[in-house]
């Protein structure tokens, strides 16, 4: 009986072993057909390398619970349909699972990359950029860049280069509940004191004025700096240390203690200030474009609104936005190189930014596209749409462009500045010396 | 610590034995204990499979509540985002080796650190404990950049082979604690009788072992079953990607879909019971035969 | 024994040469890394024991350190202390022992994201079911997860949550003593709190040992369920090591940082076991 049992758990491991095995030997072969396919390549050269079998490797943040990431595929398929000759490997996933960077980088740094991805195009791409891993679209051969509008031209690096073609672009603003406005005889924030003033009279209510939290308040921390230092302080380098920077952050502090904020702010996350909102517990909540979706689907869409954060510094104008594109279509310069690959990569990346394309996958997720424009929008996204359109000016989040350690510093010293262990310039000044 | 030579009883000892032990009330306190104790590790599941019936704002407004109209959407969701049936597959593959080598590979190894005196005894020892410590955030680059090298990425191996390395520490470690406790005269009769060193493992360590290799069968299959990080870094292609990938998936920043969550963590647990009665039933039958008289 | 040289050999080689090539050189790999200011991958300037250095000065990760180890203090009592306390117990019953068994089991295997959400559920300010109770009964809402209490209430779940696992280690290890141990010790008339203390425990002992240890070094790991109740806030008043790292490695790109961290978890984790062992230092049983 033993003995059996022993046997039996032997015969279960050899099984699972050669699984294992079999698992690898799959695998194994379809590289095998690659590199087949690739010494084919050498063979035949430039004869018919149309009809060669190409496989290209795409990775995106379209995945999971994105509204994009169906339509996304169904693109993919598309485009096998109409090129039978080639492959493409959707390695997918969701951005929020946190390890997209690392893969992405170790793949780039490990001669490992995808042929095509859609990434961010911010602080994190500088390795990519600085070594060369990425392709200048502007020289590359074949790249069509034309139709787009002005969230091209936003991608253009401090080399002068564009390394990645946008999709679609998103705003931030400050998302306002206009029945409760109403219902509370508040007037709508367009100016500072507005703003103050709708703090003071929700503070006295049982509703929150501002759904925030402030750990985790990258919006927060965004649009009081705008507020208090206009487009030109907002957009400033962090070493300059601007004055505005600090001022934004010791203004939380002072709305915190008018009681903009609920008693938990500091441990909640961005999902439950979200909840606060969407439960109406909460007037106000500093959002970007992509919340509108969670908004309709609580059937709030239509009670409200988004306003441009009111600016009050000298200078500045209300209307500024935070925002643009902060993902695009890379090449990798490894596919580009590739004689077999080439061809394909290009197509598709055309073939991806072609304004069909564009509008398909804004229309599922209801951002303002980069080329084109979207037909048949609700009133509330129209105004969104708009307010982008007439905005004089418009800059990326800040910690799209400062080194990361620096703005998490800021952005979690927060709770400390509201609970008045810490000034917005000590923070400030941790901040900068970080970045060196 | 305590000790064996006898002692008086003090006051204590003898009213504890004399109200709880021995009589009904001190039965009946341990059952409430036990009971209470069980109520808050019930809670969380029926939590889990009650919400996994709700719509996704409900979980949040209304966590706590019944589902007043349950729904069975947020499982239609899960099978549509991901190949259900391979993923569970795939899971018992990864897992089910990882398991397998584990239990293999680390009881030869306890076999040894237990029961044989050698000179690096201590030096291992060491080694083992400070690699209960290391961080996966630590080393899964470079494991990432060695399986870039080997060409496996998005395949089975990609994942066993790291996870058996990361799990082999703690499976020694436990199993050899409880082997170390195996009384001398079984190895010296099993020597008499002419047992080499691996029949001795196989004949006589082993079997007596059976319900610690079952515990920590257990669980290794459960932190192999539930690591989520190394699987979206090693396998994160549809072909290969074990089932804990689809709570990856319930977020993005369009919102996490607590419902489509709440389902899928419903459907990762379920295997996993089953697999833990499944051990249990075995290493109860372990416990049983293994009992030697000593 | 004769001969054991080659059998050591063959037993230990496997195991340590997959462990040794797949995690220790990995961690050989981060401990280079902890001498370098880097991204990880692009960026990288060798810049000594600068980190080490910064270490030494940065109070957030001072901060962390003190709160690992209070946390471990907790984790190491009530969960190790709990789990020997329910085992004992389920050994003595006869009828329902399987189900408890189950039961116990049932935390560790919902994902720590379920049970962060469950516990952030229960302690929300405006919904949390706490407070919901409260207002039921006609009290103030409490904020309960501040400056002063959120260490504790992280360690709440903490404890709760892996009780299960030692629960079911010390449970084996209780059930391989032999009848004939109680019956002898029936027969010397040592009975209910007397044969725990006096049999079940001295006998369990390297069991009781592992699984301190592993109290140890898990408390030193512990990330997940931190991140998703505090994140470590309100102010890092409930950072811990394990999220700090995380932090600085996976969110702000600053992978040498990171690894200096991780070197500060092993050797820390690596004294205090070391520790341990030295005061629970005493001739292991056999039977």
């Amino acid at each position: 009986m033993k003995k059996f049992k022993w046997s039996l758990l032997l015969a279960l491991l050899f099984v699972v072993i050669g699984l294992a095995a079999c698992g690898d030997d799959e695998t194994g072969s379809s590289t095998d057909d690659t590199e087949n396919t690739s010494d084919n390549g050498d063979d035949t050269s430039a004869e018919e390398t149309e009809q060669e079998e190409v496989n290209l490797r795409v990775v995106t943040t379209m995945a999971g619970t994105d509204p994009a990431g169906e339509v996304f595929q169904q693109v993919l398929d598309d485009f096998q349909e109409e090129n039978p000759n080639i492959k493409i490997e959707n390695d997918s996933q969701s951005a929020d699972a946190g390890t997209i960077r690392t893969k992405v980088n170790t793949d780039f740094s490990s001669d490992n990359e995808p042929d095509l991805m859609f990434y961010f195009n911010t602080v994190d791409a500088d390795g990519l950029i600085e070594e060369g891993k990425v392709v200048n679209l502007e020289e590359a051969e074949g790249v069509d860049l034309s139709g787009y509008n002005s969230m091209l031209e936003q991608q253009r690096r401090e080399d002068g280069n564009i390394y990645a073609a946008p999709q679609s672009g998103f705003y931030e603003g400050l998302f306002i509940n206009k029945k409760l406005f109403e219902e509370h005889g508040v007037e709508l924030p367009t100016t500072w004191e507005q703003y103050e003033a709708a703090i003071e009279k929700f503070a006295e209510t049982d509703i929150v004025p501002i759904a925030a939290s402030t750990e985790d308040s990258y919006y927060v921390v965004e649009h009081y700096i705008l507020a208090a230092g206009g487009m030109e302080n907002y957009s400033a380098a962090l070493a300059d240390k601007n004055e505005a920077w600090a001022e934004g952050l010791n203004n939380i502090k002072k709305h915190a203690d008018m009681g903009a904020f609920t008693p938990d702010a500091a441990t909640i996350d961005l999902a439950l200030a979200q909840e606060l909102f969407k439960q109406e517990q909460a007037a106000m909540i500093f959002e970007g474009s992509w919340f509108w979706g969670q908004l309709e689907e609580a059937g709030m869409g239509e009670d409200v609104t988004v306003l441009p954060m009111p600016v009050y510094a000298e200078g500045g104008e209300t209307g500024e936005l935070v925002g643009g594109a902060s993902q695009g279509w890379f090449i990798s310069t490894k596919a580009y190189e590739d004689e077999a690959k080439k061809d394909a990569v290009v197509s598709l990346f055309n073939y991806l930014t072609s304004e069909e394309t564009i509008i398909k996958i804004a229309e599922a997720t209801g951002q303002p596209p980069a080329k084109g424009e979207l037909s048949d929008l609700a009133d509330y996204l129209k105004a969104g749409h708009d307010l982008v359109k007439n905005a004089p000016a418009v800059a990326l989040p800040i910690n799209d462009r400062i080194y990361p350690e620096s703005f998490t510093h800021m952005r979690t010293s927060v709770p400390e500045i509201v609970s008045g262990d810490k000034q917005g310039e000590e923070v400030l000044e941790k901040a900068v010396e970080m970045a060196k | 610590m305590y000790s064996h030579t006898e002692e008086q009883l003090t006051f204590w000892e003898k009213f504890q034995e004399r109200y709880f032990m021995n009589s009904k009330a001190g039965k009946i306190f341990v059952y409430v204990v036990l009971t209470l104790w069980s109520m808050t590790t019930i809670f969380p599941l029926a939590w889990v499979l009650l919400n996994s019936f709700k719509e996704s704002r409900q979980i949040i407004t209304g966590t706590f509540n019944i589902p007043s109209d349950p729904t069975m959407q947020n499982y239609i969701n899960a099978f549509e985002t991901v190949n259900i049936g391979k993923s569970y597959l795939n899971s018992f593959i990864i897992s089910g080796s990882v398991v397998l080598l584990v239990l293999f590979l680390g009881g030869l190894a306890a076999f040894a650190m237990a029961r044989m005196q050698f000179k690096l005894r201590g030096l291992l020892q060491a080694l083992l404990v400070a690699s209960l410590l290391i961080p996966a955030f630590a080393t899964i680059v470079p494991v990432y950049r060695m399986m870039i090298g080997m060409d496996l990425v998005n395949t089975y191996l990609a994942l066993i082979i790291p996870q058996t390395a990361g799990n082999l520490p703690f499976a020694i470690l436990v199993i050899s604690g409880y082997m170390a406790t195996i009384p001398k005269e079984l190895e010296e009769a099993a020597h008499m009788d002419g047992c080499g060193r691996f029949k001795m493992f196989t004949k006589v360590f082993l079997p007596i072992s059976l319900p610690s290799f079952s515990t920590v069968g257990i669980f290794v299959f459960l932190w192999s079953y539930n690591d989520l990080f190394s699987s979206l870094v090693l396998v994160s292609h549809e072909k290969v990607a074990p089932i804990v990938v689809l709570l990856s998936n319930v977020s993005s920043q369009y919102g996490t879909d607590y419902g489509l969550m709440t389902a899928a963590i419903a459907m990762t647990i379920i295997p996993v019971l089953i697999f833990y009665l499944f051990a249990q039933k075995t290493f109860e039958k372990g416990a049983t035969s293994g009992a030697v008289k000593g | 024994m004769k001969g054991d040289k080659l059998y050591i050999f063959l037993f230990l080689t496997p195991a340590f040469a997959v462990t040794g090539i797949f995690l220790y050189y990995p961690f050989v790999e981060n401990i280079l890394q902890s001498f370098y200011k880097t991204d990880g991958f692009f960026n990288s300037t060798f810049v000594g024991l600068e980190n080490y250095v910064r270490l030494l000065n940065d109070e957030i990760a001072r901060g962390a350190l003190f709160n690992s180890l209070e946390l471990m203090l907790y984790v190491t009592i009530f969960q190790v202390g709990i789990a020997l306390i329910l085992a004992i117990m389920v050994n003595s019953i006869t009828k329902g022992a399987g189900f408890f068994r189950t039961t116990f089991f049932f935390p560790i295997v919902i994902s720590g994201a379920a049970i962060g959400l469950l516990f952030t559920l229960i302690y929300n300010y405006r919904n949390g079911l706490l407070n919901e109770m409260l207002v039921n009964l006609g009290f103030e809402r409490v904020l309960w997860l501040t400056e002063q209490s959120s260490l504790y209430m992280v360690a709440i779940p903490t404890i709760w949550n892996y009780v299960g696992f030692y629960f079911v280690i010390l449970l084996t290890a209780i059930q391989k003593i032999p009848n004939d141990f109680y019956e002898a010790a029936q027969l010397e008339g040592i009975t209910g709190m007397q044969k725990m203390f006096k049999l079940t425990i001295p006998l369990i002992v390297s069991d009781l040992k592992t699984c301190i240890v592993l109290a140890i070094t898990g408390t030193l790991k512990i990330f997940e369920l931190v991140y998703i109740i505090t994140k470590g806030g309100p102010a890092n008043s409930s950072e811990v090591l394990g999220t700090y790292m995380y932090q600085k490695a996976f969110q702000d790109s600053a992978m040498g940082y990171g690894a200096t961290l991780a070197v500060l978890i092993v050797v820390l984790g690596l004294t205090l076991a070391f520790v341990t062992n030295k005061l629970l230092q005493r001739d292991e049983v056999t039977y």
